[in-house]
């Protein structure tokens, strides 16, 4: 979990990844963040994240991004 | 034709039920959309709203087209403020504004009674008014082609935003160009991304009435979920998109056409900023049925005045050619002497006809300046609209873009004057003085500043307060004095230089 909320940090910093449920909603990651993210995301778990995975709900929180990468690692 | 509203006014009696407007809550019919317009605009006409304007302070939504046509059809015209800018450049907007009325919802009201007292209404009210037939065929009567249709407001130099005035005519003008050009049809539909208060979505609003076409306004939201914006196209059917190259450029990067293909789509129109070759050719590789078209202007020629359909292969690290002029436009490429430059050699792109605007808001010393008399032409008054952008014809003629003169950023699309963010850095306690730079390989802003040095965290807040979200500085650089060149000007070469050995 540290490792995804040190990667939100880089990609954006000064947020409140650690209690934030609603990324999204809030507006605090977009379009762009979300490229990025996904990238440093693929490059630190050398995981491949594609467009369908991409939704709403893998991207809400840190738990969720969290949730994302260990079910990539286990395909 | 005379007003925009005739154009819905056609619409409305070609075929009462074609949907011409939708966004994710609603639709509108052209019956339905000319009626909302019809009851609002009579509503208004006890405003008097001629030579005045109407502020709309609504949502990106169906209804804050109804409430700018209302304003059109009542004789005014309108302004469309961006809902999250801070509330200081919109007071500052509306004080040299001076609207009759600023139209908004529940949710706005009391931040528009704050700024315009005794001037705030209700789109949801104005729309139970009854239609005054005689009330609006009088001020229709009465008004001119060349009265104003909307102003615009857009980065200005000296911190203060500027007002682009564009009469009807030239959005008439520009729409029937538009239809032409692009062979625009009442089966199309659009998928507007533009803001409404952004010169892009002049396009998208009346080459959807002009065309007799549907728009529908994507919520700018769902450029985070590739996926579903691609599926949202494909359920409304979406032939014709009107996008920045940087949202072009994330599909790009995502490969969403290995994943899911637009189905419907028949040409894409790009616009706004530069065009990386390379993001245009993804494009075009994955869907070679599609026309696509480089569209470039600023706010001040309605909203494009050159074009280049893309009917060659351009190599990756090739420029995209902006093209030729519009039909109907005239352009010419100035040198700083006034002499035409020649083939090959660059100038400043200066447009005379009739999507030329009117002028600034409220300042006839920035007007006078931008749009003067052709230099080429002693015979009689012909005004030209100077760019300020730095162009060149290529071997076969083709407009090709260099640069701009001053200093202004093209960013996401927006259009930015680096004074109007260092004008607000000034005014930071502590701050002495600033340089706002943009950083092109990183497609970033810098702002270098000297003074009291402040944290990242500090300065964004800061400035967060006095400008839009997309004119605050990615990246902050502190000096102990801003290096000077030798013309006692703020070095910005060597400020970018600086920040770039910081990483």
């Amino acid at each position: 979990m540290d490792e995804i909320l040190a990667i939100l940090n880089k990609v954006k910093p000064g947020q409140d990844y650690a209690h934030d449920e609603d990324l999204i909603g809030h507006k605090i990651l977009d379009s762009l963040n979300i490229i990025t993210l996904v990238f440093e995301l693929e490059q630190a778990f050398g995981i491949s994240i594609t467009p369908v995975d991409v939704t709403p709900e893998n991207f809400k929180s840190a738990a969720a991004i969290q949730a994302l990468v260990e079910r990539k690692e286990n395909e | 034709m005379k007003n925009v509203l005739e154009l819905l006014e056609n619409d409305a009696a070609n075929d009462a039920s074609h949907i011409l407007f939708a966004d994710s809550q609603r639709q509108l019919s052209a019956g339905e959309c000319l009626e909302e317009t019809e009851r609002a605009a009579s509503a208004l006409l006890s405003r008097s709203l001629c030579g005045h304007g109407a502020a709309v302070l609504l949502p990106r939504s169906v209804d804050c087209l109804v409430a700018a046509f209302a304003a059109a059809d009542a004789g005014g015209f309108y302004t469309i403020l961006d809902e999250e800018m801070p509330e200081a450049r919109m007071q500052a907007i509306l004080n040299s504004l001076d609207p009759a009325v600023i139209i908004t919802d529940e949710a706005h009201l009391e931040c528009a009674e704050r700024m315009l007292p005794g001037r705030a209404v209700l789109l949801k009210d104005l729309k139970n008014h009854d239609i005054d037939r005689a009330g609006l065929d009088k001020v229709r009567l009465q008004m001119a082609a060349s009265d104003p249709a909307y102003v615009l407001f857009t980065s200005g130099s000296t911190g203060m935003p500027k007002g682009v005035v564009v009469s009807h005519q030239s959005v008439l003008a520009y729409a029937d160009w538009l239809i032409h050009a692009f062979d625009l049809q009442s089966d199309d539909v659009f998928a507007g991304a533009a803001p409404l208060y952004f010169s892009m979505s002049v396009s998208d609003v009346y080459g959807t009435l002009a065309a007799g076409a549907k728009l529908y306004l994507l919520p700018r939201s769902l450029f985070v979920f590739p996926m579903q914006l691609m599926k949202l196209l494909n359920e409304q059917q979406v032939t014709t998109l009107y996008w920045v190259p940087t949202a072009m450029g994330l599909m790009a990067q995502w490969k969403i056409f290995d994943y899911i293909r637009p189905e419907h789509l028949r040409r894409v129109l790009f616009a706004g900023e530069r065009m990386p070759a390379k993001t245009l050719n993804a494009w075009r590789q994955a869907l070679p049925d599609v026309a696509f078209a480089n569209l470039f202007g600023p706010t001040e020629t309605t909203d494009i005045c050159t074009y280049w359909k893309a009917d060659r292969p351009l190599q990756d690290e090739e420029p995209v050619p902006i093209g030729v002029a519009c039909s109907g436009c005239r352009c010419f490429l100035i040198k700083e002497d006034g002499r035409e430059a020649a083939d090959g050699e660059a100038g400043e792109l200066c447009v005379g006809g009739p999507f030329l605007a009117s002028g600034y808001w409220n300042d006839p010393e920035k007007t006078a300046k931008a749009f003067r008399q052709n230099p080429l032409n002693p015979h009689y008054p012909e005004i030209l609209y100077h760019t300020g952008d730095l162009v060149k014809k290529d071997a076969d003629g083709i407009y090709q873009y260099l640069g701009r003169i001053d200093l202004q950023i093209k960013r996401h699309g927006y259009r930015i004057e680096p004074g109007e963010i260092e004008t607000a850095a000034e005014n930071i306690a502590g701050i002495n003085a600033c340089a706002a730079i943009w950083l092109d390989p990183e497609q970033q802003i810098l702002l270098a500043y000297d003074g009291k040095k402040q944290t990242e965290e500090e300065l964004k807040a800061a400035l967060a307060k006095r400008l839009p979200e997309y004119m605050v500085p990615d990246r902050f650089l502190y000096q102990k004095a801003l290096p000077q060149n030798r013309n006692g000007k703020i070095d910005r070469g060597k400020l970018a230089a600086e920040a770039r050995k910081e990483d």
